[in-house]
């Protein structure tokens, strides 16, 4: 599958398919999807920034270096267990799609909903290229594509605010978080990713970090709980 | 000199980066720069005297964060922090023994404005307001906004310095490669909603490097009546492990000032990157340079957040169905809160080809200025297209300016005294354009010389109130031709009159013209068609009937304002497709359900036009339509169908509704109540897809929805359920920090109105936490929202 085709995949999830019923997709859906696609690529929005810093690992918190920044989580802990060198990473594809997708809404909101999956498919899929980049750069040897964000785990939410200001991302690309620390505009990404020059480290699978797997509709139907 | 005259006269120069010195000297990460005023007041003065010493005229206190919101987070006293900035400041002054002056530097706080975030306008004022009054209190000279990416806390932050100290305001925002803020508004935009608000220097700063930014200047110095500043950064950055570093040296960055020098900036200083190094290579530029300030000529103007609309560039079509007189639906939509109808309405008008819309929200009963606030803020964030306030009520065309991130029309001001009194210092204020009209204490004068008079005092007060007769827009007034047939010429005298004699903009709503006359679209248009060539600049109509955008269309090629009939072929050169659908006469169940399934609502508007024919109406919608929804929520549960397919069929079987909903309209019955329903996404969160989501499918139900928006107040949950007696509240969220705002909602609402049935959904929600919380029901998908209807409205039945 091409990255194209695994987004398109990935918003169909988000919009209930299982594996098994990705063939029933109707013509519909499947025209507005490119649809969306296209009006995203026209769009060109997303931005992205980021910092690394070397982190100590200690009581179930992770600090940065020379810093009084601690994040306090038993869960980033493990995340990151393996790592010394550790990428805080922010990427938005901006208001203008939040606005699209408001106006959708009123509209057809058959579209909104479709765009709104797609949006959330094509933010994740961007950040992947993104994150292969800052690879390269960092001369990772790593290639695992797997984040960790405020609120899997036992991540409080209220991380967002301390990343967003870590990587200077209100500025910079223009990510801001509300007074109960939501993410606006709305399709934007904060999380962490360690940087190693090894390439055997275990990792959970992304359900498993995440938390919510006991209530979550959208969870990988191939994932055995450990 | 005082610093007002020199940046008014004079080339000025600003100090370089504060935050790149200090990452120098060793600022750690998540440690506030603000800190060090208190802590390394020596570090802070000893940038300052190097800034100094390199020839700046203004340096920038180190109170970029210094807001209520950032520095929070350090527990440290807001008056304490800036006190000592401006002392830090001061000293390296009196130290470095230079003539110079102190900027208080304010930053972003941080947070969206409503409605893309939910920071609202108040609380963004509020934040800047303790910062002008500290400002002023501790001795700074001027006040420098900068570094700004919205608009709207732009706007918020220049009113609250201006109201709350008495010193100059200079504004600047951040652009991107494609020229735009991060939240979209283009630099032209920029300068017509900052300039008309009052700001004293307007520019840019910070992102790109001085010569990314020329394109930006360029733009700006086109239009922007007050001195123009540039803090770019040194050079486009390149980073190294995520850390910036500037790759623009300081004779590149020299060179590439002086070329926007030339373009007429005349505040210049550094951002990101630059150093006392740049600021001395500046100063020696500007002494070989001489001072000159290019005025751009003042112009009919106004904006949305991200577009700049000229009223002197053809026929200027104002869209009038934002208005509840005469418009039933509109009405109710209105009555229940529900801003959704109007915002639909502005983009239908959009479609249409409307360059601005007029806005009018009065109705008796009505609380006009929060309805008229909140609906500009949405129109503002959904449709791209400046706005025309229409209201007797002064007080709430002024909120709508105070939050409307934009530049706007004032409908309207007349030759009364009193209205002069009222409305000219508002559209001063608030740089708003303003639609005038030909009456006063008398009533509308029957010749036209009469009117032209009344328009003549009205420009004469405008212009002593500091407005430019550019920003009128002179209303001859329109009667009908049906009582006072005589008169329906002298309007259009008028309007020729005032634009030989005074070059003035002209504005009509010609639609009164053939009011108790038939054939009405034919009346109006021709009459449309008369103004236009007395000299008529803009219109005030329905852009959804054709027989007015014909007219304009038309008139443009023969009055050679549509050069070479470039729009008029564009719209009507080629032959029109008429999309044919092929009327059904069968209305089984079997056909409806795949009209609706398959989504063909001229399909469907058919098929229930057929049968309604034959069958009440009523029972029409419980026989056939709801049926065939219940079918498609089967196909649904079954995973034979998806939620897309779901939502469309939802969409469709509306189309059932409102034609069983006209049919009843022209009879005049009450129309289809099966119950009322009100829908909200609780205060904190901005995730409302999911709550639209089960709006459209309990309406396709026959439901009637009262959707009460995203970041909603759980007193305004409670009120509105009070008033209309609400049985079932739907309430959504989406993450575990917006959930004690539906606990908070839910407990008033038990307080309030004991007997109302409350249903909760949302991503991180389940069963239990739904009942703890205090739920009736937790519903998982729309559909179980349906189900929960169903009983609650059966059971009250």
């Amino acid at each position: 599958m091409n990255s194209k085709e695994i987004t398109r995949n990935e918003a169909l999830r988000y919009l209930g398919y299982k594996k098994a019923s990705m063939h029933k997709v109707d013509p519909k859906t499947l025209n507005i999807l490119e649809e969306a696609l296209i009006d995203l690529e026209s769009l060109n929005s997303f931005k992205y920034t980021y910092r690394a810093f070397d982190i100590g690992i200690k009581d179930n918190a992770v600090t940065i270096s020379n810093s009084d920044v601690a994040f306090k989580s038993a869960s980033l802990s493990k995340f990151l267990a393996d790592f010394r060198h550790v990428v805080f990473f922010a990427a938005t594809l901006g208001a203008a799609i939040d606005r699209l997708i408001a106006s959708l809404s009123l509209s057809s909101m058959e579209k909104a909903l479709i765009y709104d999956a797609y949006a959330s498919a094509y933010i994740e899929q961007k950040c992947d290229e993104a994150q292969k980049l800052i690879f390269e750069s960092e001369l990772c040897g790593y290639e695992n594509l797997s984040r960790f964000s405020p609120g899997y785990g036992d991540l409080s939410l209220e991380y967002n605010d301390v990343i967003i200001d870590l990587v200077n991302a209100q500025k910079l690309i223009g990510v801001t978080s509300t007074q109960t620390y939501l993410l606006v505009p709305k399709k934007s990404i904060v999380t962490i990713f360690g940087l190693s020059d090894k390439n055997n480290i275990n990792e959970s699978h992304k359900c498993e970090k995440c938390g919510f797997a006991d209530n979550c509709i959208y969870k990988d139907e191939s994932w055995v709980p450990t | 000199m005082n610093i007002s005259n020199k940046i008014q006269n004079c080339f000025v120069l600003f100090d370089g980066a504060m935050g790149t010195m200090l990452q120098r000297f060793g600022l750690r990460p998540g440690q506030l720069p603000e800190q060090l005023n208190l802590t390394d007041e020596e570090k802070i003065i000893g940038i300052h005297e190097m800034y100094l010493e390199a020839g700046a005229d203004i340096i920038s206190a180190n109170t970029f964060g210094a807001n209520a919101k950032k520095l929070k987070k350090t527990g440290l006293d807001q008056s304490e922090v800036i006190r000592a900035a401006l002392l830090n400041a001061k000293k390296a002054i009196s130290r470095s023994g230079k003539e110079a002056y102190i900027a208080y530097d304010a930053g972003s706080i941080g947070m969206l404005l409503e409605p893309l975030g939910t920071f609202t306008f108040e609380e963004a004022y509020a934040m800047f307001k303790s910062q002008a009054i500290l400002a002023q209190r501790h001795g700074a000279d001027i006040i420098l906004i900068e570094t700004m990416t919205d608009i709207a806390e732009m706007r918020a932050a220049l009113l609250a310095f201006k109201e709350n100290c008495s010193l100059p305001v200079i504004c600047s925002m951040t652009f991107d490669e494609n020229k735009r803020t991060l939240t979209g508004t283009d630099p032209e935009t920029m300068v017509h909603i900052l300039q008309g608000l009052g700001a004293d220097a307007i520019g840019a700063n910070c992102s790109l490097g001085p010569a990314e930014l020329y394109p930006v200047i360029e733009s700006i110095t086109k239009v922007c009546r007050v001195p123009v500043i540039i803090q770019p950064n040194a050079g486009l950055p390149v980073y190294s492990d995520g850390v910036a570093l500037f790759t623009c040296g300081v004779d590149e960055f020299v060179l590439h000032i002086e070329k926007l020098v030339d373009l007429g900036t005349t505040i210049v200083g550094g951002c990101c990157g630059t150093d006392p190094q740049y600021t001395a290579a500046l100063k020696r530029m500007l002494g070989k340079k001489s001072y000159k300030r290019t005025l751009p000529e003042h112009r009919a103007v106004v904006c949305s957040p991200s577009k700049t609309f000229y009223i002197d560039q053809g026929i200027t079509i104002i869209g009038e169905r934002i208005n509840p007189t005469g418009n039933k639906q509109f009405k109710l939509a209105l009555k229940d809160g529900d801003l959704d109808r109007a915002v639909f309405e502005a983009l239908e008008q959009k479609k249409h080809g409307a360059h601005i819309l007029d806005v009018n929200v009065s109705l008796p009963g009505m609380d006009e200025i929060s309805i008229l606030e909140k609906l500009a803020l949405e129109l503002a964030y959904v449709v791209n297209l400046p706005l025309q306030f229409d209201s007797i009520n002064s007080e709430a065309i002024e909120q709508a300016l105070r939050v409307y991130p934009g530049k706007a029309i004032i409908n309207s001001v007349n030759g009364k005294q009193s209205s002069l009194e009222t409305i000219l210092p508002i559209a001063k204020k608030y740089g708003a354009l303003l639609v005038c009209l030909c009456m006063d204490d008398e009533g509308i004068p029957t010749k036209y010389e009469d009117r032209v008079k009344i328009a003549e005092n009205i420009i004469q007060c405008a212009s002593e109130h500091g407005i430019n007769k550019n920003d009128l827009l002179i209303d001859c007034l329109v009667l009908t031709a049906s009582a006072q047939q005589k008169e329906v010429l002298e309007t259009l005298k008028a309007i020729t009159l005032l634009k030989t004699r005074h070059n003035v903009k002209t504005i009509l709503g010609v639609s009164n013209v053939s009011y108790g006359l038939p054939k009405r679209e034919l009346l109006n248009s021709t009459y449309l068609a008369m103004a236009l060539y007395a000299g008529l600049d803009a219109a005030i109509i329905d852009p959804t009937s054709s027989a007015y955008m014909d007219t304009i269309r038309a008139f443009s090629v023969l009055g050679v304002i549509d050069q070479d009939a470039e729009i008029f072929i564009k719209h009507y050169g080629k032959s029109q497709v008429v999309s044919q659908s092929i009327p059904s006469d069968r209305t089984d169940e079997h056909s409806i359900t795949n009209l609706i399934l398959d989504g063909n609502k001229s399909g469907l508007k058919n098929a229930v036009n057929n049968i309604s024919s034959k069958a009440d109406p009523v029972s029409l919608i419980e026989e056939h339509i709801v049926p065939s929804l219940r079918a498609i929520g089967q196909l649904y549960e079954a995973g034979q169908i998806f939620l897309p397919q779901l939502i469309r069929a939802a969409e469709t079987a509306a189309v059932a509704f409102a034609v069983v909903k006209e049919i009843l309209t022209d009879k005049d019955e009450s129309t289809i109540q099966k119950g009322t329903i009100a829908l909200a996404t609780v205060k904190g969160d901005v995730h409302d897809i999911g709550k639209n989501l089960v709006k459209v499918v309990l309406e396709s139900y026959g439901y009637n929805v009262i959707d009460l928006g995203k970041d909603t107040q759980p007193k305004f949950v409670s009120d509105t359920v009070l008033k209309n007696d609400v049985k079932l509240v739907g309430l959504s969220a989406l993450m575990t920090t917006t959930l004690p705002a539906m606990e908070q909602t839910i407990k008033l609402l038990r307080n309030t109105s004991p007997r109302c049935v409350i249903m909760v959904g949302g991503a991180v929600l389940t069963e239990q936490y739904a009942k703890k919380i205090g739920a009736d029901y937790y519903c998982k998908d729309a559909l179980s929202g349906v189900k929960v209807a169903e009983a609650v409205f059966t059971c009250n039945a």
